[in-house]
């Protein structure tokens, strides 16, 4: 019986070895054409998939995944196929950290995407500078990014403080607003461009941002910060939150009867805001917003990207979609050319890389901030919900 | 004097849907010592199935509310039965983690079903705006108040005039003296749930239509609703109806007259006031559910 026991065990043992054999076997034949990357290539992604942001999070997941599968069906990145491996950080920064850390050492990834919250990501940025990491943030807007000397991070959407800059141009030189209110939510994300870039901004032109008033995420009520700008006598109201409040905020200038012009931010520029607002709303107000991407727009180089990914998820793309999306191209090009995934390398190739993607032209500069064009757009309810373009904004004319 | 008025609209009309959820609280905790801690979900959900009817071919407001609505009290009776009663016989500690973890479990369930997104949400009293001269209203504020004050009167009634409702309030006043006289507490315990619940639907329903319907609206909400609840006094039902008033009006005014940047800071700021020097709340608690 003892024997029979030890046979017993050494089979297993048999077995285990011959498993590992064959799967050692396996890897070595995996590795890509060029020789050095060893497949899959895998890369980590933590987004907030519930709780507050879980909008957000969903948005950049799809554009993830369009991109993922696309990837992949073409033979993926350098003849290795592609595996992302996603966790949702529940819209909270710690678990951003943490996951951050089991992506580095127990998952194995050779980057990491950052999350489309930005107190996320600066949540995983303690993580991979530390570590020596690339972190690579498709979108999240906080200047902190990638303004406080940070080596291992790349950030491809726009700085919120870059989008106020050239908005307060527009707004005090092409639509001459010179006494504007602004409503904001009561966070880094709202308070930061209003406070230390519009206010500023506005007063070098001429203008004078004469009351700011803030408002806290889920508020139902909008009205007596509009009551407060009335009062206050300004003739337009910035708006810097995201839509849910930007659509109450609409509706409740339309229903006290205050019917002010808004010039709101990105946050404003997805298609649940205008599915927010009842066509009445959308006509009677006067609305622009400074943003990288609209999903109405006409630029033929987008629609057929925006029609498969409606037919594919069933909704509009937003702007955390499409540089998602972006990101993944990116990335690829980037591993493609420096043919090696160590961290190294990849800190090079990324900082070189430079793309064309549905979002225009990708490049980095020596922060690690990526080189983007801005347009402006306005609300229209010609054709259905949905932006006009105003006026589309090169790199380097802001 | 206009800018006054207004505010006083906005906080009555907002005020008007927390105390619907505030008093769901207040049935529970003086009928089964309770701090539910889903109710808030109720409220999120009341909202999502009238959306859901609609999306079924039922457009009538009214019948996607009174549908919505007892719906709900089904669903409170089923998670009274599944989640709650078990844990009658442990410590209240229990049943209130035991709805913490519930609560998150609904949302989740609402962010997966009805995806992360706001939606638009019917409002069904009409999008006119009704202008007073130094105030303007819209149909669906006044609509509201209409709705909460006929949902009040009729729940007043039924608790006043049916043998059910003496039976609720006989419960809440002492349980086992109830059970003694015949009366089967544990039904009724359910009942409560389910009226409770049917109630915070209703809320969240008129609540969605001054605003949007979103997955995680009830978070909020299930924290004003109880501190509408503890202000006017935890178990008292028409301190539940001040509580929410004084808290939407306080919210409103604060953050028209003081600062914007400190709404709920300065609403939930006066509720510890009121506590620290009425520690029973404004109305006092249990005894006005009235004697049997």
């Amino acid at each position: 019986m003892f024997t029979a026991l030890i046979s017993c065990r050494l089979r297993r043992l048999a077995a285990a070895a011959a498993v590992g054999l064959i799967s050692g076997l396996l890897q070595t034949t995996a590795v890509s054409a060029q020789g050095k990357i060893a497949c899959p290539v895998k890369i980590g992604s933590v987004r907030p998939e519930s709780g507050s942001g879980a909008a957000f999070g969903q948005s950049l997941a799809r554009g993830l995944d369009m991109a993922l599968q696309e990837i992949n069906a073409k033979g993926g990145i350098a003849g290795c196929p592609v595996q992302i491996v996603a966790y949702d950080s529940q819209s909270l920064p710690a678990n951003a950290a943490t996951l951050t850390n089991r992506l580095i050492n127990q998952d194995g990834v050779s980057l990491v995407l950052g999350s489309s919250i930005s107190t996320e990501t600066l949540a995983m940025m303690e993580i991979t500078e530390n570590a020596h990491f690339p972190l690579y943030v498709p979108s999240a807007a906080s200047a902190k990014i990638t303004n406080q000397g940070a080596k291992w991070v790349w950030r491809q959407s726009v700085i919120d403080l870059s989008a106020a800059r050239l908005f307060a141009e527009f707004l005090a030189k092409d639509l001459k607003y010179k006494k504007l209110g602004a409503i904001y939510e009561n966070t880094d994300y709202g308070r930061i461009p209003v406070q230390q870039v519009l206010k500023p901004a506005l007063e070098n032109l001429g203008s004078k941002l004469v009351a700011a008033e803030a408002f806290n995420v889920g508020d139902p009520d909008i009205s007596s910060q509009l009551l407060r700008l009335r009062d206050n006598g300004v003739d337009s109201i910035i708006y810097w939150g995201h839509e849910k409040e930007g659509a109450l905020l609409v509706r409740q200038n339309i229903q006290l009867g205050i019917n002010l012009p808004i010039a709101g931010n990105t946050g404003i520029v997805y298609p649940a805001f205008p599915d927010l607002l009842s066509p009445d709303a959308q006509a009677k107000t006067n609305l622009v917003a400074v943003t990288q991407f609209v999903w109405t727009s006409k630029d033929p180089a987008q629609t057929a990207w925006k029609e498969k990914f409606k037919s594919r998820y069933g909704k509009d793309p937003d702007v955390t979609s499409m540089d998602g999306y972006d990101s993944l191209f990116v990335i690829k090009k980037a591993i493609e050319a420096s043919g090696s995934l160590t961290p190294d390398a990849l800190k090079k190739a990324i900082s070189a890389v430079k793309y064309d993607g549905v979002g225009g032209s990708i490049a980095f500069d020596e922060t690690g901030q990526a080189v983007r064009s801005l347009m402006i757009v306005k609300l229209t309810p010609k054709s259905g919900p949905g932006f006009e373009v105003l006026k589309v904004v090169r790199p380097g004319q802001y | 004097m206009n800018t006054f008025l207004q505010h006083l609209v906005q906080g009555t009309a907002l005020g008007a849907t927390y105390g619907l959820v505030a008093l769901g609280y207040s049935m529970q905790f003086s009928a089964m010592r309770l701090v539910n801690f889903a109710h808030g979900e109720m409220f999120m959900l009341g909202a999502f199935f009238v959306l859901t009817l609609n999306a079924l071919g039922v457009d009538s407001y009214l019948a996607t509310f009174v549908l919505a609505t007892i719906i709900l009290g089904v669903i409170g009776a089923g998670i009274e039965k599944l989640s709650v009663r078990p844990l009658y016989r442990s410590s209240d500690l229990n049943m209130f983690v035991a709805t913490i973890g519930l609560s998150v479990v609904l949302r989740q369930i609402a962010n997966v079903v009805w995806g992360a997104d706001a939606h638009p949400f019917p409002q069904g009293f009409g999008t006119g705006v009704i202008n007073f001269g130094r105030f303007v209203a819209t149909q669906q504020q006044i609509g509201t108040l209409a709705a909460t004050i006929v949902l009040m009167l009729a729940f007043d009634l039924f608790l006043r005039r049916s043998k059910l409702g003496m039976a609720m309030r006989a419960v809440a006043q002492d349980d086992a003296t109830a059970a003694l006289m015949g009366i089967n507490v544990l039904g009724v315990k359910t009942l409560v749930f389910a009226v409770s619940s049917s109630l915070a639907a209703a809320a969240g329903i008129l609540f969605a239509s001054l605003t949007f319907a979103v997955f995680d609206m009830g978070l909020w909400m299930g924290i004003k609703g109880f501190a509408a609840a503890t202000l006017g006094g935890l178990g008292s039902l028409p301190g539940a109806v001040i509580g929410g008033l004084v808290l939407g009006l306080i919210e409103q005014f604060g953050s028209g007259y003081i600062s914007s940047l400190y709404r709920e800071a300065i609403s939930l700021g006066v509720m510890v006031l009121v506590l620290l020097f009425r520690p029973q709340g404004i109305l006092g608690q249990r005894s006005a559910w009235g004697k049997v």
